[in-house]
């Protein structure tokens, strides 16, 4: 058989008790994350937004999407398409952030332009 | 013959009626299936990944234009859209779990409730984009940033709530510079939440189909597999916009 | 001899006689034959504008079609063969009909998404001839901001929505593939079993999976842009037009390994086969196909070294996508290894294989000119970059290409081609394409800019040579048409083996039964087993 893993009959079947609780908690998530954004934290208000919604994101996959239960190679799907993701995010912004390194002329206080792209906008 | 062939047979035991002929086992088709339902959901974060990524640097260079236009959205429609999808992520892992368990009736009630959320999402979704053009907050030719405050200046002069905070925040974009990078935001914004949506129009579509293939009876805890691959998908769509709500309705709210 | 070699009575071509038996088959060989028919209709009509580019170019003046009609044609040019032909051809071609033969499976593991696959990329065929006949795009293929969002007035929507369409064409071919080659392998086809070919579809998949999503969110991006009015890459409101480069080339730098890595599997086919040797090194060739798709994405902003990108990212790309060498040469290594001290044979899809080993090796290495930073402030857009990536897409894929289908012909078909007019083809072929492009590595140096009608009169010799040369060229793509043709109905009987390969796919009659195999077969043996076991002489007379 080419399959390396064998599942027999319907699989994994999870209790109810257990959806009804991700669900709790994903309601409960979206709270805090409301509730970070209206207290000041500087830098992190993003960091903590997108780290709870990686959490979030990760309760669906985990149990509601079983992948808790499913092959590694699902497992490894999942993981190719976020190093990938990554790749693209991360190598735009080996571009974007390096930008500001070289000397650019100075932004002019003309409105109607917006100073040069790369650097940030005139503040 | 450089390859000698031995042949086996694989055929033993009797097939399930939704077996397909090329595959020899039901474990076989199901695990192909999700496998490939996996695969298709690889691609759809790189789907996704190219609008993040314009998001990412854009919202670097025009934070203060991201976190103005982004007080433009309704925090009450977007946080009722967000429980109303983790509510349908809900019932559709009950529809799956009624199919699994050889309840018909459950799955296809879990199924219907699940598409009324996605209706009930969709239709919020209408009133907030019926918002913003009623207020020229759709990126071209008609935009107009300033109409939202001067509108809530005109209702009633001394009526502070339209913009609350507003008058204190020291703004370093002038107007012309905001009317023009607050597009980009409406335009990431209308682009993100149309496909979003144009994704869950697809999910209730094909899950009218499994509603009705699951009241003929088409599924057992043998074969179910299009009732869980309808599923990956819908979840796969709430994640997308436990995403994009942090990312679009809270950029910046403390102040 | 021949009168004992006889056309099977049952096979998949004559299962059904009917167009209905045809467009709603579930057959994977079915299909690569539509996938054939299509993409030959779409290489002919690409090469028509080839024809009125080098047309247009034998003389410095601009005197055959005005400046815009030849941004028209390089456009056009451009669009079909990258996105209706080489991306598609061998995967949807080769690949469709062979992969479960070759790992010993009945069909792929989705074969109504397989015919699906087809639907689509008819459809997505279909909008970009449309916005061909009513008026032509002149963007070039690359769709770069802002002139493609605000400035050109030609159908660029319509040939953006073609290829979004065709997009997920390729995105379904290369899930089937995935899953198939995960899921479908015959007992005993373990990994390190499989044919080359089907590592190096493996390799394509991942990258069709990966990559086109992204071309298809910065067409949407592109499309909201001109047709809704909105400004994501509009510089005009702040938007960075760069970016849209990014994301273009994000996936439409792999999409080069789209077209090569399976070109490079059928290579290393060939290449055992006819030296009758066990291909040297099989494991570092199936990597190799891996690392190509990988190091793929992480290379693509050096086509943007002059765009404006940073200096330091541009270092960082420059320097990683020497890498991307690595993993070539060292196919191309073991490729030479195989054939030293090799019975080697000359039939025609050796040839191809000849050829193509040497035009893979001067594309390749014209690339690391282009990937070092200073060269390519010098070399950038001119035709020494056309040159470059015609010897990778021509010399390299449609070589690779022609040399898998001349191969498999026999298992397709079930019928010899004329051994003579191959040859002749084959060579006219190689000759033909060297004669177009070497000059352009010269012109180019030399300083002639791609996608100009017109250029200085002392260009005109090498420019002269480039268009003769394409005559050549033209000439040796439209006799495989004929000899092919011909060979359907008066071909000599092939006989199910007739190179005496090793693979799988060589045990089937010729042309195969529709399900394949009677029986679930059980592999027991390795790959490429020429040299530890007695191979029958050639069955052909």
């Amino acid at each position: 058989m080419a399959s390396d893993h064998a599942s027999h009959g319907a699989g994994h079947v999870s209790p109810v008790s257990l959806y009804v609780t991700i669900f709790l908690a994903l309601m409960v998530l979206t709270g805090v994350t409301v509730g970070a954004a209206f207290v000041n934290l500087g830098q992190f208000n993003f960091l903590v937004a997108m780290i709870i919604a990686v959490f979030k994101a990760s309760l669906v996959i985990w149990y509601f999407m079983h992948v808790k239960y499913q092959s590694p190679l699902t497992r490894l799907t999942v993981a190719t398409g976020l190093f990938f993701l990554a790749i693209l995010l991360g190598m735009m912004l080996i571009d974007y952030s390096s930008k500001g390194f070289t000397p650019m002329p100075p932004p002019t206080d003309d409105d109607s332009v917006l100073g040069a792209p790369g650097a940030p906008p005139p503040h | 013959m450089s390859n000698a062939v031995a042949q086996a047979d694989h055929h033993a035991h009797a097939h399930h009626p939704a077996q397909q002929h090329h595959f020899d086992t039901m474990p076989q088709q199901k695990e192909a299936a999700v496998l490939g339902m996996w695969v298709f959901l690889l691609t759809e974060i790189l789907f996704f990944g190219g609008l993040f990524a314009a998001y990412m640097i854009y919202r670097v260079w025009y934070f203060e234009a991201f976190a103005e236009a982004s007080r433009r959205l309704s925090l009450f429609w977007g946080g009722l859209n967000t429980a109303v999808l983790i509510g349908s992520s809900l019932t559709m892992a009950m529809a799956v779990r009624g199919a699994q368990t050889n309840k018909r009736t459950a799955t296809v009630n879990w199924l219907i409730l699940t598409m009324i959320l996605g209706a009930v999402f969709l239709g919020v979704k209408v009133i907030e984009y019926q918002d913003k053009f009623a207020n020229y907050e759709v990126p071209g030719a008609t935009y107009n940033w300033m109409y939202h405050d001067e509108r809530a200046a005109a209702a009633g002069g001394e009526h502070a709530a339209p913009a609350p905070g507003a008058a204190h925040r020291q703004l370093a974009l002038s107007p012309g510079q905001l009317q023009r990078t607050t597009q980009i935001y409406f335009s990431l914004y209308f682009t993100m939440t149309g496909l979003h949506a144009l994704h869950m129009i697809i999910g209730i579509g094909l899950m009218s189909v499994i509603t009705w293939m699951a009241w003929q009876g088409k599924f057992d805890d043998q074969y179910y597999t299009p009732v869980e691959m309808s599923g990956l998908y819908w979840h796969f769509v709430d994640i997308v916009w436990i995403f994009l709500f942090p990312l679009l309705y809270l950029v910046e709210r403390h102040q | 001899m021949l009168d004992t070699l006889k056309i099977p009575g049952r096979h998949y071509l004559n299962d059904g006689h009917s167009l209905r038996s045809w467009l709603f088959t579930k057959d994977h060989k079915r299909i690569a034959i539509m996938y054939l028919m299509s993409i030959s209709i779409m290489f002919f009509i690409g090469g028509m504008f080839a024809v009125g580019i080098r047309f247009e170019l034998a003389t410095p003046q601009g005197d055959f079609v005005t400046a815009d009609t030849y941004n028209k044609f390089f456009t056009m040019h451009g669009v079909i063969m990258v996105f209706f032909f080489l991306i598609p051809s061998i995967p949807a071609v080769l690949g469709n009909f062979l992969i479960p033969p070759m790992i010993g499976a009945k069909d792929l593991a989705f074969p109504r998404i397989n015919l699906l696959s087809l639907y689509i990329f008819w459809i997505g065929a279909a909008f970009t001839l449309y916005s061909m006949v009513v008026g032509g795009v002149d963007t070039g293929w690359t769709f770069y901001t802002p002139y493609s969002a605000t400035a050109s007035n030609t159908s660029v929507v319509p040939t953006a929505v073609g290829i979004f369409i065709a997009g997920f064409s390729s995105i379904l071919t290369g899930l089937n593939f995935i899953v198939t080659i995960h899921r479908m392998r015959a007992p005993g086809m373990t990994w390190f079993r499989l044919p080359l070919f089907v590592w190096a579809h493996y390799a394509t998949s991942l990258v069709q999976v990966l990559g086109t999503p992204v071309i298809a969110i910065t067409l949407v991006m592109l499309g909201v842009e001109r047709g809704l009015g909105f400004g994501i890459f509009d510089a005009a409101r702040g938007g960075d037009p760069v970016l849209f480069q990014h994301l273009f080339w994000f996936y439409s730098h792999p999409a080069v390994y789209i077209m090569i890595l399976p070109a490079l599997g059928v290579q290393s086919e060939l290449i055992s086969t006819f030296s009758r040797k066990t291909i040297f090194g099989y494991s570092f060739v199936a990597f190799s196909s891996l690392a190509i798709a990988v190091f793929g994405f992480i290379v693509w902003a050096h086509h943007m070294f002059v765009a404006g990108i940073s200096t330091y990212a541009a270092m960082v790309f420059s320097f990683l996508s020497f890498s991307v060498a690595i993993p070539s040469a060292v196919k191309v290594f073991n490729w030479s290894a195989t054939l030293y001290k090799g019975s080697v044979s000359f039939d025609t899809p050796m040839l191809y294989a000849y050829g193509f080993m040497g035009l893979f090796a001067i594309g390749g290495l014209t690339g690391l000119f282009l990937a070092t930073l200073g060269l390519d402030v010098h070399m950038h857009d001119t035709y020494f970059v056309v040159a470059h990536f015609h010897y990778i897409m021509v010399g390299g894929a449609i070589m690779g290409y022609l040399g898998g289908l001349h191969f498999w012909w026999p298992k397709m078909t079930g019928r010899m081609y004329s051994e003579f007019f191959s040859r002749v083809s084959a060579i006219m072929v190689f000759v033909g394409f060297n004669v177009t492009f070497f000059p352009q590595f010269v012109v180019g140096y030399l300083g002639m800019p791609r996608r100009y009608h017109s250029y200085p009169d002392e260009m005109q010799v090498l420019n002269v040579m480039s268009s003769a040369g394409a005559t050549v060229l033209g000439l040796g793509y439209v006799l495989p048409v004929l000899y092919f043709l011909y060979s359907l109905r008066r071909g000599a009987v092939a006989g199910p083996n007739p190179w005496g390969a090793s693979g799988l796919e060589w045990h089937l009659q010729s042309p195969p039964l529709t399900e394949n195999f009677v029986e679930v077969p059980e592999v027991i043996n390795e790959p490429y087993e020429y040299e530890h076991s007695v191979v029958k002489e050639k069955e052909r007379v």
